[in-house]
């Protein structure tokens, strides 16, 4: 009964544009974003959006349409009417560096930009109302007889930029038809949002759980709940929950990993029933112990539509914690590196196949190529499987569990970081002849990047101003070691584990006062 | 509070030291130096500010929510001390 009631609201869309449209008119006065200041109703995100919308299929905006926004509600907005006009959305931070920034623009041949506050660099982006006229009527100069197209499933329905190995950022194109799938499983499988759910956006707009976390509650006539700015909003948390009513959120694996036993208990206290998390791997203890909140562990690349599977914590939920099992339309395979399947319970890459996957990487025929394979165990010919480059093995309970990297992509705040595009930025700064970076988790502060550096010694100071207009903010490394040459192993590499053993992490850096 | 236990400054130097990673420049550590420049980032801040009101078993008050407050042992210890008051 309650499955078909639930399946019954899904039932016939093709994209989450049709959903949205339903609560539109199903839900007009429900409140579908909410702020300590105001709030907004579904009819007024109708409005506001459509209008927008509009106004970039009359200008023939083109199919991928720029963001540069941070947590507000106008980002929202432009997210919804952006999806509404047909393009596929492409989130950027105005803290990035306006030349990375510009490069992924002329990279997907975007010129349209919409963006929620100035922007030095872009003269050109257009500022998101969210006022907007009063009345249910468009002011007269929007193009109000301008017919909304309604996007197809495999049109694109974002564009995400992550770090590439080769130096260069990949920009990941991901279809509507994923993002679809996980989230009518998010409703009618997991229970990850309810129409009475006030769910608080807490990921950056550059990463895609934030496609999940604040379209899906739209999706239901759910509401969306948005912090105020200022600095130390992870510290507010509590005070924002509280304040806002917040039954749901997303906290990284990063936090909760650490911090659970702390946070969870207060959440719960603070009217929470339910902690998404994900980003890197979850590792911490007791996270399935609270009665009256679950915390759900997702996993999955950007180029599989935010997340492939997950895991519900419960009482008997290890440190290490699993990854789950996959959503409906999504196949899993763990394979070794003649791509046969491994024995169960074996370790091998994950491949991901079905709904969800990426077209791939815009601009890059043959990256994507690499990345995404024929898949050879498809009922239908000619599908494709990704290669995540992640190592999981499958337990006898139908769980999987994440057992590290192929490669030396890392995580760090669950931002993702491939070390070849640090170190490729770190030999083009003056002076460096050779350079490594590693992740260490010991460093003063906390985990950071490391970089070791062969060349003629210069302040960190000027290395981080120069990394810091080629490269975000979580990829610049905090700790520069000299060295007066590289170490070497057998094979002529540099060794990564003598470098690991280099530096006494207990001492401050260099930079810290004296 | 009983003679025997350590002073606020003591306790809150200890977490800092543990939270932070600090545990070879512990005793360098001066009650004034400042600890965003040591490599504290908002998330080693949150884990110090969550075992801060743990460990005294307080809830800091809104107004203190922010980089100045955690900038150092001495400004964290007056936060702690004002809102045990």
């Amino acid at each position: 009964m309650q499955d078909s009631r639930r399946s019954a609201r899904t039932a016939g869309a093709r994209t989450l544009v049709d959903l949205l449209e339903r609560r539109f008119r199903d839900r007009p006065a429900a409140t579908a974003i909410r702020t300590s200041a105001r709030s907004w109703t579904y009819a007024e995100l109708d409005r506001l959006s459509a209008r927008l919308a509009r106004r970039l299929v009359a200008d023939d905006a083109g199919p991928i349409v720029g963001l540069i926004a941070r947590h507000c509600p106008a980002a929202l907005i432009g997210i919804v009417a952006i999806l509404r006009s047909g393009a596929a959305c492409l989130p950027m931070s105005p803290d990035d560096p306006p030349l990375r920034n510009r490069g992924v623009l002329d990279d997907v041949g975007c010129t349209r930009v919409l963006a929620t506050a100035p922007v030095d660099w872009l003269p050109d982006a257009q500022l998101i109302d969210v006022t907007g006229p009063q009345t249910g009527h468009d002011s007269p100069d929007s193009p109000a007889a301008t017919e909304l197209p309604s996007p197809r499933p495999l049109d694109l329905a974002y564009a995400l930029t992550t770090s590439g190995s080769t130096g260069r950022p990949k920009i990941v194109g991901v279809p509507h038809e994923g993002l679809l799938n996980l989230i009518i499983a998010s409703f009618e499988d997991i229970d990850l949002i309810r129409t009475d759910d006030v769910m608080l956006w807490t990921t950056a707009l550059t990463v895609d759980s934030t496609m999940h976390d604040c379209l899906m509650p739209l999706c239901f006539g759910a509401c969306v709940a948005i912090a105020d700015g200022g600095d130390l909003p992870a510290n507010r948390i509590l005070r924002t929950v509280r304040a806002l009513g917040v039954t749901a959120l997303e906290v990284p694996a990063a936090v909760l990993g650490p911090y659970g036993t702390s946070l969870l208990p207060r959440l719960a206290a603070a009217g929470v029933r339910l902690v998404i998390t994900g980003g890197s791997q979850l590792d911490g203890p007791d996270l399935g112990s609270n009665d009256s909140l679950v915390v759900h562990n997702g996993y999955g690349p950007t180029e599989a539509s935010v997340a492939a599977t997950w895991y519900p914590c419960d009482a008997s939920t290890p440190q290490w914690v699993p990854i789950g099992r996959p959503i409906r339309n999504v196949r899993t395979y763990v394979l070794d590196e003649e791509l046969n399947p491994v024995p169960a319970g074996d370790t091998g890459q994950m491949y991901l196949a079905g709904a969800g996957l990426a077209r791939g990487y815009l601009g890059h025929p043959g990256r994507t190529a690499a990345s995404f394979l024929p898949d050879p165990f498809a009922e239908r010919p000619g599908e494709r499987m990704y290669a995540t480059g992640d190592n999981v093995r499958l337990q006898p309970d139908g769980n999987y569990v994440y057992a590290g990297r192929i490669d030396d992509q890392i995580k760090i705040s669950g931002y993702r970081v491939e070390i070849g595009e640090v170190e490729h930025n770190l030999r083009a700064c003056r002076g460096v002849v050779d350079a490594a970076a590693l992740l260490r988790e010991d460093t003063p502060g906390g985990a950071a990047i490391v970089a070791y550096l062969v060349g003629e010694r210069r302040p960190d100071e000027l290395l981080t101003s120069q990394l810091g207009s080629w490269l975000p903010a979580p990829m610049i490394p905090r700790v520069y070691v000299w060295l007066d040459e590289m170490p070497l192993n057998r094979a002529g590499k540099i060794d990564r584990r003598a470098l690991a053993k280099m530096l006494d992490p207990a001492l401050p850096h260099p930079t810290s006062p004296a | 509070m009983p003679a025997d236990q350590p002073s606020v400054a003591d306790t809150v130097r200890s977490l800092v030291t543990q939270r932070l990673n600090l545990n070879g420049y512990s005793q360098d550590l001066r009650p004034d130096d400042n600890l965003w420049s040591l490599g504290m980032t908002s998330l080693t801040c949150l884990g110090l500010m969550l075992s801060i009101e743990d460990t005294f078993e307080i809830e800091l008050p809104e107004e203190a929510l922010k980089e100045s407050t955690f900038r150092s042992i001495n400004t964290i210890s007056a936060a702690v001390e004002s809102s045990r008051k």
